[in-house]
């Protein structure tokens, strides 16, 4: 049988080495990035300053600053997860002033909070009334304590797992930051290299002005995700289609060796994640496409892009035009076989396989190569060749 | 369970050729999310989306307008006394309204998972006494304390040893009056816990996935479907299969029983219509098609069980809701019609609600076809104390659907 990874072959120059199942890096478990070059370099990050905990934060946006009306506070001072922002943060609340009217708070988001992403501000999301911008806003950290890695908590939080200070501030959610720019981790001086992060551009707005991601949710209109059963293909490529950035000709620029991330992190043994796009193809029943046996995908039938497959007159078209592909994708864990398989398999429960948490997705566009000058390249001091 | 919906925002002007009761002041939906009724039928609230905002409105059994507030909720849940309502969107934030005011009460987030996460199923119920509401995360079911947002108990696993993906929870059922919760996970298990002791009561094995939970008005009996396209009974004492109902048209995203437990309704994929099973016959009786770009995001009967309440709303370019011969009528942007309307279904719902003695001082024997008009201005004169409003409108709407067959 033909590797399930010559899909792969088709696109960029980029190779990745990614295990995205440990644990949630700290500063000693930072996640390894190995190039297609010459050199395989890893890189860490650097700790800065860390914030703390706030009494009066204030709420800034790209349209002004205004006060928030309530108290905030960070409740976690343990850094190797999320910051989390309670009390205040109440859904409705109402920001006055120079936001505006019935812009409220979602919740806070805290999927891209971490500590190296803006030292000094924790972000949350607000849903502002359409037809204004969406944007994002950010609470003001105040009260930085001077020493690295120490926080004040004046209201901790009772499920902050870990109250003593955090000695690494390092939270990295596998390759998230570093293909985003999130985290800067490929920041200046190569943020050209960044890759981009797929914008869901059609999606949500009624009920959720979070338009960074698919929702599990929002594809049960289609199909069901346990057991992986396609039921309206048309509507689901459309919608895919449709809700994934594209380029100028209309067309998803997701393509093969790109990045999803799903956060799949839903307790105790479970764990964030990321998959490599291996391709396009069209929209099958997990069970039939991950059946070992009787494998029902030649992974060279893989098309590297949208455009690729919409270009090939053999690939059946729905009623509306569309190609009838959808992303392919494939895990390099235990946690499912590394059978390339359609992106919404991935909630799917392989026999023999511990499989995913509940989850969405995030679709990350990745450069075709990554540059990185000598001087950014970290080698750790103990590093040895015979590592 | 619920399952959160997500709409193509688009700006449509909607022209229903029905009879509509909304009242003047409430705002148009576009969209609805989800709906839900309190316990005796006097307050229904409609959680969806105008052109402009998310937004909540109320209204009575009559279906006039009460109240409307802004808000933000792909699933709502009516205390059982209706002066309070849960709502959620993704991403596990819930708050607690006070439907009086349209004002927080307060506000929670899951508290065994990071709210980075994502769940199943985003169903919220109150425990009978209206002091908690159970919330869905991945791997526990959370009781919260309604008026301070905090944790009270979790069940749903027994503890997070060991836990692995399949032990997630997929569909979830509420029994109020025994505040039990079914739980199907993802190792095609249903398991019954004590929403009380936080102890699990019973487990039944199925051979394959579990697709929606439905549990019957007086808890004994749990619908779910499987990957076969059948949808099973399953005695909740005994743990056995009682009942199958074979060629679903689809995986259903909501199984809803009538109160006296004889009609199954589903609802299923986008473009799919909404079945009514007889239970009994264990065939479809009727269906309700939608349009092609429908959704339907929630599926109720009436506390008395002579209509059916949907929320839907459209993908695409244009909302059109429904396509169908069925006459319906509409409260707010919720969509409601006569499931199987019948003499007997008649009967057997005015027996229900106390409401014979009344209809029998009208028409001074048997409900026949002749009778109905009678019924209809009896039932329309009706006062508060003499019937419960909800069956009122209820009878007048079944009474109305067989005169126009």
């Amino acid at each position: 049988m033909s590797s399930p990874f010559n899909g792969i072959q088709q696109c960029a120059t980029i190779s990745l080495t990614i295990n995205d199942n440990d644990p949630v890096p700290t500063a000693t478990t930072v996640p390894t990035i190995a190039f297609a070059s010459t050199r395989t370099p890893t890189r860490t990050f650097t700790p800065t300053p860390r914030p703390t905990a706030t009494r009066t934060p204030t709420v800034t946006s790209s349209f002004t600053s205004t006060v928030a009306l309530s108290t905030w506070y960070i409740s976690c001072n343990n850094l190797t997860g999320p910051l989390r922002v309670r009390s205040g943060v109440e859904i409705g609340s109402q920001f006055q002033e120079d936001l505006p009217i019935g812009t409220q708070v979602i919740r806070p988001d805290l999927i891209e909070t971490s500590a190296l992403d803006f030292p000094q501000y924790i972000r949350i999301r607000i849903y502002y009334p359409l037809g204004q911008q969406i944007e994002i806003a950010y609470v003001t950290i105040r009260d930085l304590v001077a020493n690295d890695g120490e926080y004040l908590d004046t209201v901790r939080d009772p499920v902050c797992p870990t109250p003593a200070p955090a000695s690494s501030p390092t939270y990295v959610t596998g390759i998230l930051p570093a293909v985003s720019g999130t985290n800067n981790l490929l920041g200046t001086p190569v943020s050209t290299n960044r890759g981009t992060q797929v914008a869901v551009s059609n999606q949500p707005p009624p009920n959720d002005a979070r338009n960074d991601r698919l929702y599990a949710l929002s594809l049960v209109d289609f199909l069901n995700l346990d057991s992986g059963l396609v039921e309206e293909s048309d509507e689901l490529v459309n919608f895919v289609r449709s809700n994934l950035l594209t380029d100028g000709s209309g067309n998803p620029i997701l393509q093969a060796g790109d990045y999803v991330f799903i956060n799949s992190f839903a307790g105790p043994n479970t764990d964030y994640h990321g998959l490599i796009v291996v391709g396009w193809q069209s929209p099958q029943n997990c069970s039939v496409i991950v059946d070992q046996a009787t494998p029902a995908l030649n992974p060279n039938q893989l098309y590297a892009s949208y455009s690729e497959a919409f270009a090939n007159p053999n690939v059946p078209r729905n009623s509306d035009g569309n190609a009838i592909v959808v992303p392919y994708v494939a895990d390099f864990t235990t946690a499912q076989s590394p059978i390339p398989r359609p992106f919404y398999c991935t909630r799917y429960f392989e026999p023999g396989k511990l499989g995913f948490a509940p989850h969405d997705w995030w679709f990350f566009h990745l450069p075709n190569q990554i540059t990185l000058p000598y001087s950014s390249i970290y080698t750790n001091p103990s590093w040895q060749w015979s590592n | 369970m619920k399952h959160v919906m997500f709409a193509i925002f688009v700006f449509v002007s909607l022209s229903f050729n029905i009879n509509s009761i909304t009242a003047q002041e409430s705002v148009e939906m576009i969209g609805v999310t989800d709906l839900s009724w309190n316990a005796d039928g006097t307050i229904l609230a409609v959680a969806g989306f105008t052109s402009e905002k998310g937004i909540i409105q109320l209204f009575d059994a009559n279906g006039q307008f009460l109240r409307e507030w802004d808000a933000i909720a792909d699933t709502i849940t009516l205390s059982p006394l209706g002066d309070k309502l849960a709502s959620t969107m993704a991403g596990g934030a819930y708050a607690i309204w006070d439907t009086n005011t349209g004002e927080i009460m307060t506000y929670f987030t899951w508290s065994t998972m990071p709210s980075t996460s994502t769940t199943n199923d985003l169903s919220i119920y109150w425990t009978s006494d209206g002091e908690n509401v159970i919330v869905i995360g991945g791997f526990f079911a959370e009781m919260h304390n309604a008026q301070t947002g905090e944790l009270v108990s979790t069940y749903g696993n027994s503890s997070t040893d060991d836990l692995v993906p399949r032990d997630q929870i997929g569909y979830t059922a509420w029994d109020i009056d025994r505040n039990q919760i079914s739980i199907s996970k993802a190792d095609y298990s249903i398991e019954v816990w004590d929403a009380i002791t936080g102890e699990q009561i019973s487990e039944y094995q199925h051979s394959s996935f579990v697709v929606e939970l439905g549990l019957n008005a007086n808890g004994t009996q749990l619908a779910f479907a499987s990957d076969d396209l059948t949808l099973y009974i399953l005695d909740i004492q005994a743990l056995s299969i009682v009942n199958t109902l074979t060629g679903l048209n689809g995986l259903p995203r909501n199984i809803e029983w009538s109160p006296d437990s004889t009609l199954i309704a589903i609802s299923n994929a986008v473009s799919r219509p909404i079945d009514i099973w007889g239970v009994e016959m264990g065939q479809i009786l009727e269906t309700f098609v939608v349009a092609d770009n429908a959704f339907v995001t929630s599926l109720n009967f009436t506390p008395f069980g002579g209509q059916l309440v949907f929320g839907a709303y459209a993908r695409g370019d244009v909302l059109q809701i429904v396509e169908t011969t069925i006459p319906f009528d509409q409260i707010g942007g919720a969509q409601l019609f006569v499931p199987a309307p019948s003499l007997e279904r008649l009967q057997t719902i005015a027996e229900s609600c106390g409401a014979m003695s009344l209809l029998e001082q009208s028409i001074g024997g048997d409900i026949t076809d002749a009778a109905l008009p009678s019924i209809i201005t009896q039932l329309q004169a009706a006062t508060a104390d003499q019937i419960p409003p909800a069956c009122a409108a209820d009878l007048i709407a079944i009474a109305e659907a067989i005169q126009s067959q």
